[in-house]
């Protein structure tokens, strides 16, 4: 052992400990960031003593990265239902106030039962076409915002797949300087990162699963099995719809020309936030549009006039009417029924009708003999009025395509309906509150593994400052050891 | 290097256990405010539908309690009305018995009639609240035209003229001395008579409706709740006030004039009888009305208490909640606080 070689190894200590300064002070920076994985800088002794830092490697757990990812594209799926049930459920609020389509039927009950005891008095009847326009209204209003809610799930699918491909353009970038620093041995693992956090902004768009191949380079594909991105990046197209109507369907989107949203399609997408979005605009919010176009039309028929005469005259639409008036709509659905019912304008006085028809019938026709239930005009005729309150409890069949009951009353039907709805809400916020408790404890405990701790940093720090500082006292009791040899020679 | 934790993982941990107490607060102060469930969709699900049924049958027993105060208020008029009728038809029978067999008091009695006829008709055609409760369904038309009016009502001109056809001239003619008790009988049990049935009195008298109002007094019950002035027992007291304050009592002989008294005291007595049933049938609506309240009442507090029961709070559990929460928030910031400290930096 010479004095120069244990030079040379002191200055070897102190290049490393240049280079750990380096990594601990970016581990220390990126310390908050959750993208940020823990640096390792990975020191190699050779064979004549020195050492030098070989590579710079990150913590990484694989598995746990995946369950994130997982986890993400679940809990944003669910999130993103939760959010429009929450968004329609805003039509149904709560059982003692009356928002809601069932709690205005039952507030028409009421105004009829108190009509039917004083028919001959005017306010009452203006009480019931008071109540009937309420519930006309707010089915008018729930067909809005279900369409409009299912407008703006459209508006934000389009959003997510702008997201999704402008990601994948960023992935290519990212991924190709990750195979040319591999095959260069260079130090990727600031650019591993960012690879990371594409990804994880993209589950939450998709769910995602990724094959890593031996340069590093990586495929993703999604959930059902559809490249989204294999050395190239892959198109995804979608195009929204300007206006949503009960009836309408919406786009699909496609991923490399496969449908990844429709519900027939079999290799549609599981999870992530373009999945809830689909779901929620194709099939709960469509789902719940047939129920209250059915409801519209229990209320139809249940107002509806037939002929008193025996000329076999066709049932018409009374106090509730639609477009299609002056029948009752077919016992198949009609699309957006519940958008287009209205209350009769030959019963309301604003509109140059006579209120006393509510009473005496003939709403349908006015003026026609044949409808009028109440054929001598007397003034406290109740048997109309008390029909209708029977009507309204009484049971009726509604199409099975709504996906509730198929008999019962309008009331129970609209009751029902809210039921179903509430349901519905209640398991989606279960399961995305469920699913965002998973994805957090997954990202905790991949922080855990991978992010940077600081104490254990500084404390390294203070090692590398040892031995820094016994490198370079090193360096000055040889420099001093050559002094006194030069000076012996000298 | 399984057993280090990120400085990250540990301040993120403690954030989002502050954002989850937060939101555990509001919630609780909701509940606090409304004493309701913050949220009865997110908390119940699909057994939401019970709450709205729950909250529907109550509005609707409300409803019904509300409007059978209408038809008890209507009951309760028909029986004091009936009851007053009663009274005077009764005391007037007691008077024609006593003087029957001598026409002395003839003018007198036929006066004394036609007073109490206007009074039966100012009863019939009581209105409660705008509705005239004799009427039937037809509320809105004042029920029975006055029999003495200017011009001659129709019914008096239809009687008159059928006593002008039996005996040749118009009643309250001094000839009427000459009908005999036998001839006056037969027009009293035929003609006259007549003109009290059904299609006559709706004819000339009556515009009520034959149809009585029902009532639903239970969401499954209906009941008659009103009488009508077209009822046998009102026609009967018409007819007996008419017989004797309309056809000239004071002219006729004593036999005619007998005669006409026993048809006028047994008209009455029907009469009498009928109004007994027909209070009694009130009686009965009453009744059933009453014991229906009694039942909706309790059914709606029990509806109420079940509705209670699925969406009201338990204000202590709920002011004990919102203690532990405001703890457990306090405790969370002053962790977060020491573990700030707890750095190495301050150290060196």
């Amino acid at each position: 052992m010479t004095l120069t070689s244990a030079l040379n190894s002191a200055k070897s200590s102190l290049a490393t400990a240049a280079l750990q300064t380096n990594v601990t002070s970016r581990n220390i920076a990126g310390a908050y960031d959750s993208s940020y994985s823990r640096k390792i800088a990975n020191v190699v002794t050779n064979l004549d003593g020195t050492g030098y830092v070989a590579s710079v490697t990150r913590a990484t757990n694989s598995a746990l990265q995946t369950k994130v990812w997982g986890a993400t594209s679940s809990a944003a799926a669910s999130s993103a239902l939760s959010t429009g049930l929450d968004q329609i459920s805003q039509t149904i609020g709560k059982s003692t106030d009356a928002r809601s389509v069932s709690s205005q039927i039952a507030g028409l009950n009421t105004a009829l039962l108190t009509a039917a005891a004083s028919p001959n008095s005017p306010s009452s009847l203006q009480d019931v076409l008071r109540a009937a326009q309420d519930l006309a209204s707010a089915l008018n209003d729930a067909t809005t915002s279900v369409q409009g809610i299912r407008k703006e799930a459209d508006s934000n699918m389009a959003a997510s797949v702008a997201k999704i491909n402008d990601l994948l353009a960023q992935f290519k970038s990212v991924n190709d300087a990750i195979v040319r620093g591999s095959t260069s041995n260079t130090d990727i693992t600031d650019q591993l990162d960012a690879r990371d956090r594409i990804l994880t902004s993209l589950s939450q768009e998709v769910g995602i699963s990724v094959v890593v191949g031996p340069d590093n380079g990586m495929s993703i594909y999604t959930d059902s099995g559809v490249a989204l991105f294999d050395k190239d990046p892959r198109q995804v197209t979608f195009k929204p719809t300007s206006a949503f109507s009960a009836g309408t369907t919406g786009g699909a989107v496609f991923i490399d020309g496969v449908d990844v949203t429709s519900q027939s399609s079999n290799m549609g997408i599981k999870s992530g936030n373009l999945f809830g979005l689909a779901q929620l605009r194709d099939d709960v919010a469509v789902q719940y549009q047939k129920q209250l176009d059915e409801t519209a039309r229990g209320l139809i028929n249940a107002f509806a006039e037939s002929d008193q005469s025996s000329s076999g005259g066709p049932t018409q639409a009374g106090l509730f009417t639609w477009s299609g008036a002056p029948g009752i709509p077919p016992a198949s659905i009609t699309d957006g029924l519940a958008g287009s019912i209205s209350i009769a304008a030959s019963v309301d006085p604003a509109r140059g009708g006579n209120l006393n028809l509510l009473r005496d019938g003939g709403i349908s026709d006015p003026g026609n003999p044949d409808y009028v239930y109440n054929s001598a005009g007397t003034a406290s005729y109740s048997a109309r009025l008390q029909g209708l309150v029977d009507n309204l409890s009484g049971n009726q069949t509604f199409n099975s395509a709504a996906g509730i009951n198929t008999s019962g009353s309008v009331s129970t039907f609209a009751t029902s309906s809210a039921a179903w709805l509430e349901g519905l809400r209640k398991n989606a916020s279960d399961k995305a509150d469920q699913q965002s408790t998973i994805r957090d404890s997954a990202t905790q405990a991949l922080t855990s593994a991978t992010g940077v701790n600081m104490d254990d940093e500084l404390s390294r720090m203070l090692d590398i400052e040892h031995s820094y500082q016994a490198s370079a006292k090193l360096i000055s009791a040889i420099d001093q050891m050559f002094t006194v040899l030069f000076q012996a020679i000298g | 290097m399984a057993n280090t934790i990120s400085g990250l993982a540990g301040s993120e941990a403690m954030r989002t256990a502050i954002q989850k107490i937060q939101l555990q607060l509001a919630k609780g102060q909701k509940e606090l405010a409304s004493g309701t469930i913050a949220d009865e969709g997110l908390t119940l699900g699909s057994k939401v539908g019970q709450a709205f049924s729950l909250s529907n049958q109550q509005s609707q027993l409300t409803a019904i309690l509300e409007t059978n105060k209408l038809a008890s208020t209507r009951m309760q008029a028909l029986q004091t009305s009936m009851t007053s009728i009663m009274s005077s038809a009764k005391d007037f029978s007691t008077q024609l018995m006593a003087s029957r067999s001598s026409t002395e008091n003839a003018s007198n009695i036929a006066t004394q009639a036609k007073t109490l006829l206007a009074s039966f008709e100012g009863i019939l055609n009581t209105s409660v609240s705008g509705e005239y409760i004799f009427a039937g369904e037809n509320s809105s038309v004042k029920p029975v035209a006055s029999y003495f009016s200017t011009p001659a009502s129709a019914a008096q001109q239809a009687i008159d003229a059928s006593f002008q056809a039996t005996f040749g001239f118009p009643p309250g003619d001094p000839q009427a001395k000459n009908i005999s008790q036998a001839d006056m009988q037969s027009f009293l049990d035929n003609q006259f008579q007549s003109a009290f049935d059904a299609a006559n009195w709706s004819a000339t008298t009556s515009s009520a409706s034959d149809t009585p109002i029902k009532s639903r007094i239970s969401p499954n019950e209906s009941v008659d709740t009103s009488v009508t002035a077209n009822e046998p027992a009102m026609r009967k007291l018409a007819m007996a006030y008419t017989m004797v304050a309309g056809l000239g009592v004071d002219q006729m002989n004593s036999g005619a004039y007998q005669a006409t008294m026993e048809k006028a005291i047994s008209m009455i007595g029907e009469a009498v009888s009928d109004l007994t049933s027909a209070q009694a049938k009130v009686g009965y609506a009453q009744q059933r009305v009453s014991a229906a309240n009694d039942r909706m009442t309790l059914q709606s507090n029990m509806l109420e208490s079940s509705l209670g029961d699925l969406v009201g709070v338990d204000y202590n559990e709920v002011t004990m909640r919102i203690q532990s929460l405001t703890t457990q928030m306090e405790m969370a910031y002053t962790v977060t606080g020491r573990i700030q400290k707890l750095s190495l930096l301050n150290f060196l």
